[in-house]
């Protein structure tokens, strides 16, 4: 009764059919055309890439009768003899189990006689990193000068566990880990020779899971056949693996974009009660984040560098966009981090919630690209008109200190370029004032206020910066009223000197003399919103930001300070 | 017991039923999922199913003297290998596996040997393993059982299924403790968020010692003021056989901290009977530094696995679960 699992059964026969190791095939088949045969090989790569497979197929190929171009023909007695493992002279040894000394002296013995009915005596050692060194030893002298007619392979996943003076007397094979995409192909093959009808989605889930191994690949199949029967659909995959949907990572991805710790919350626990593995679910989040980086570096190429399905592709694009590419590494690294974290914890499902709540609270990096879309966008509108400038002020500035009390709160997400002109846009708020009726001459000495601040500079570098807060509430011919938040500022600028300072070079710049007023504090706005309005506008566009940044606004929160300058700094975008 | 006496693992049940009625069953398997949650039961099942002379439709009939030898480990053909001492030894694998396997079955149809604890396989004895993994003789089937499937080695997970048993639902669990132990709804929701979907972990947490444990915990945290956590530690540090269940409620108690400050759904709380006791404690505290309340303690759980000074532990770890009062 016994049923021969597909691993087995679908054990490749020739080289031909050996998946994605055609750098191997190609270089043994050519040496057995060219009648090259080395000695000794050792075949390493991870598991289930085709290592025994190929140590068999050679096997076959250096004793087959009538070999077709380096192919073992698979008809002759040779080869049904060495398939029905019914020779004596190929010989298959675990090394894992027969590792020892005594081993590998008997094998020393059994090579020294001919053959019996092949032309080679092949010996196969598999998992040879399990020999001990003694063994190893032992097998030096017959490795390096072995009878004419024999052959050594070498199998092994661990090559750095076997000495440099036993690799060195073998040609060295690396088998590589079979690309997702082959795999899928050799699935389709398979299922269809069985009879089987899965449709791109599933193949894609067991390809994926298979992790470059196609014996894994093939378990996994298996598995999905025997529960499946004939007809296997992507959620049957999902339900026998234990895979976890993958709408959950999407769904988890937005949750943490619009920083909704609630939600991301109830879709753990969702995952937790459908009884998932939350370690492997781990594993195979953090890939999707992977994807999520390298979606947002190449964005254009995505469908060749990554394997996956074309809902999972367009859903990664989309994603990769809602967040600045600092983020999304800083995000995508705490993940990566807590993976690891998690293989070791007995509270998995605490560490998992702990990470949510940390990513969905993580601070809002803005990168530089994006502030620099947002200063041009400034600029066009600047030059169109400072009416087109104004705008409301910005919805949801409610008081500072609610809003630090919970991650919730935050600013909600902006999405970047998509949507340029919702909440997210800093209104700016150049002329609030009481009176601001259309007042020419007022706008004038606003709009030449850089200039007086640049020439104030050159004489006195400390008037200048306490001048830099004050805001113009009135002006006609020869007089200037200026109000100060501060009242030490006020102070200071009203003494005799400073005044006479500012006179100077407020007659320089306007054309006549000019007296400056100067107000103290009437409303002193702890975060900084009231003296952030006469600014110039590239540098009230930075504030503005600044001011949404839950870290500013909470170092303001703590010290009571507000917002001085902003400056860019190209180092971390801010 | 056959299959149909298993508890809650539905699907992997399923599972072997069709594999066993289509002949499709393949011959190595991994069965990983918490403790207690029904893996060997399956494992012996899956050896009735096989062996029972009465069997129908992947079922054994549990009557018959085959299964009722399995029952009670007297089959000459399903074998059972555990730990010696420590591990799983590779003198155990060669005498007690790979001698026997290449044997014919002696009364049923076909050999089953099940390896409990398979992570605690020595790198030796799981090497071993990897030739008969791959291509056993006809008629025998491996079951190792592991609560940690990633502690095996990636060559022995690749050559076999890995068959996954899972937790009970919480709604499925807690009805179930409502009944067996008559008590409230609240309690019974806390205990099954407690125990993560395992029965006899549940019962236990149940026991009215770990109850009486949890409230002292609990009471103590109510009544710590900021200045008092340093001396808390040096208590704690008195029980130190009862430490992991104190800090297991500890981990339990800021972990809902965290999610009421996130507002998530209250159904996600583990001592939802507390829920008063709760929001009181969430006064003064932000998101940010229960998170990373969590995380010490977190912590703290590691590094008692590891030999270290307790008294010390517990100091580093009451200092920073204790800042934020003290700041306020």
């Amino acid at each position: 009764m016994s049923y021969i699992v597909m691993a087995r059964k679908w054990r490749p026969q020739t080289f031909e059919s050996v998946v994605g190791q055609e750098h191997i095939v190609r270089t043994l088949k050519n040496a057995i055309l060219a009648n090259r045969i080395s000695h000794a090989y050792l075949f390493t790569g991870p598991r289930g890439v085709g290592k025994t497979t190929t140590a068999r197929l050679l096997a076959k190929a250096v004793n087959c009768i009538s070999p077709v171009e380096g192919e073992p023909c698979n008809h002759c007695v040779r080869c049904e003899e060495i398939m029905g493992g019914r020779v004596t002279d190929v010989i298959e040894i675990d090394a894992a189990s027969n590792g020892l000394v005594d081993d590998a002296r008997e094998l020393r013995e059994k090579v020294r006689y001919a053959p019996m009915t092949c032309r080679y005596k092949v010996m196969i050692i598999d998992e040879v990193h399990m020999m001990s060194n003694a063994a190893f030893n032992a097998l030096l002298k017959t490795l390096e000068e072995p009878p004419a007619h024999s052959i050594f392979i070498l199998a092994t996943t661990e090559s750095h566990k076997v000495p440099a003076t036993i690799v060195s007397r073998c040609q060295r094979f690396d088998f590589r880990r079979i690309p997702a995409k082959e795999i899928t192909e050799r699935l389709a093959v398979m299922a269809a020779a069985e009879n089987i009808t899965i449709d791109e989605e599933a193949l894609h889930q067991v390809a994926r899971g298979a992790d470059g191994s196609l014996r894994d690949a093939q378990s996994l199949f298996d598995q999905i056949v025997s529960f499946s029967g004939s007809r296997i659909e992507a959620a049957d995959v999902v339900t026998v693996l234990g895979l976890v949907d993958t709408q959950i990572y999407i769904d988890l991805v937005d949750a943490i974009a619009e920083r909704d710790a609630a939600r991301a919350l109830s879709i753990i626990n969702r995952l937790v009660d459908s009884g998932a593995d939350l370690r492997q679910f781990m594993k195979d989040w953090v890939e999707y984040w992977r994807s999520l980086v390298v979606a947002q570096v190449m964005p254009d190429c995505l469908d060749q560098v990554l394997d996956l399905a074309s809902n999972m592709l367009e859903a990664v694009a989309r994603q990769s966009r809602l967040f600045a590419s600092e983020e999304l590494t800083s995000l995508a690294k705490l993940a990566a981090a807590t993976d690891d974290e998690l293989r070791r914890t007995q509270n998995p499902r605490v560490v998992l919630e702990l990470l949510l709540v940390r990513l969905c609270a993580a601070e809002r990096v803005i990168s530089l690209e994006f502030l620099w879309q947002q200063l041009n966008a400034l600029e066009t509108r600047w030059a169109e008109g400072p009416d087109k400038v104004m705008a409301p002020p910005p919805a949801g500035t409610t008081t500072a200190a609610a809003e630090a009390s919970s991650a919730r709160n935050r600013p909600a997400v902006v999405a970047e370029e998509e949507k340029p002109s919702e909440e997210g846009e800093p209104a700016l708020i150049v002329d609030s004032l009481e009176d601001a009726a259309p007042d020419s001459y007022l706008d004038e000495v606003r709009a030449s206020w850089p200039d007086i601040m640049k020439a104030v500079g050159q004489e006195n570098r400390v008037l200048q910066a306490l001048l830099r807060d004050v805001k113009i509430t009135a002006a006609e011919e020869g007089r200037v009223e200026i109000n100060c938040t501060s009242d030490y500022h006020a102070a200071s600028l009203q003494k005799e000197e400073s005044r006479k300072v500012i006179g100077k070079v407020l007659e320089k710049v306007l054309g006549r003399a000019t007296r400056i007023h100067v107000k103290g504090s009437k409303q002193v706005s702890r975060t900084g919103e009231a003296e952030a309005e006469n600014k110039p506008g590239r540098e009230k566009e930075f504030e503005e930001i600044a001011q949404r940044e839950p870290l500013v606004r909470k170092t303001l929160e703590m010290f009571g300070g507000r917002i001085v300058e902003v400056t860019s700094n190209p180092s971390n975008g801010k | 017991m056959p299959f149909k006496d298993i508890k809650g693992q539905t699907r992997a049940i399923e599972y072997f039923k069709r594999a066993v009625g289509n002949k499709r069953l393949g011959h190595a398997f991994i069965f990983t999922g918490p403790e207690g949650v029904g893996k060997r039961a399956t494992a012996l099942a899956l050896a009735q199913a096989l062996n029972c002379s009465q069997s129908a439709e992947g079922e054994a009939c549990g009557e018959c003297p085959a299964c009722r030898k399995i029952t009670q480990g007297g089959h000459p053909d399903v074998r059972s290998i555990e730990p010696e001492g420590q591990f799983l030894k590779i003198d155990q694998m060669r005498e007690q596996l790979q001698r026997d396997a290449i044997l014919k079955p002696m009364e049923g149809s076909t050999k089953l040997y099940i390896l409990d604890s398979a992570e605690r396989l020595t790198l030796e004895a799981a090497n071993s393993l990897l030739k008969l993994l791959e291509e056993p003789p006809p008629a025998v089937i491996l079951v190792l059982i592991t609560t940690q499937p990633f502690a095996l080695l990636e060559t022995i997970r690749s050559r076999c299924q890995t068959v996954r048993f899972r937790p009970l639902e919480t709604k499925v669990l807690s009805s179930w403790l409502r009944e067996r132990l008559a008590c409230p709804a609240d309690q019974a929701q806390a205990l099954a968020m407690q125990s993560g979907g395992r029965p006899a972990k549940a019962l236990r947490l149940a026991d009215e010692n770990t109850q009486a444990l949890r409230n002292q915990v609990i009471g103590k945290l109510q009544k710590l003021g900021p200045r008092d956590w340093p001396e808390a530690a040096v208590q704690w540090g008195e029980h130190r056989a009862e430490l992991p269940e104190m800090l297991a409620v500890l981990l339990s108690w800021f972990r809902d901290l965290l999610i009421l400050s996130s507002r998530a759904s209250r159904e996600l709380l583990m001592n939802s009977d507390r829920l008063t006791e709760l929001e009181g404690a969430l006064l003064d505290e932000s998101t940010e530094s229960l998170a990373e309340k969590c995380q010490a303690v977190l912590t703290a759980i590691q590094q008692m696995k590891k030999n270290i000074n307790t008294q010390l532990l517990l100091e580093n770890l009451f200092m920073r679960l204790g800042a934020k009062a003290g700041r306020n």
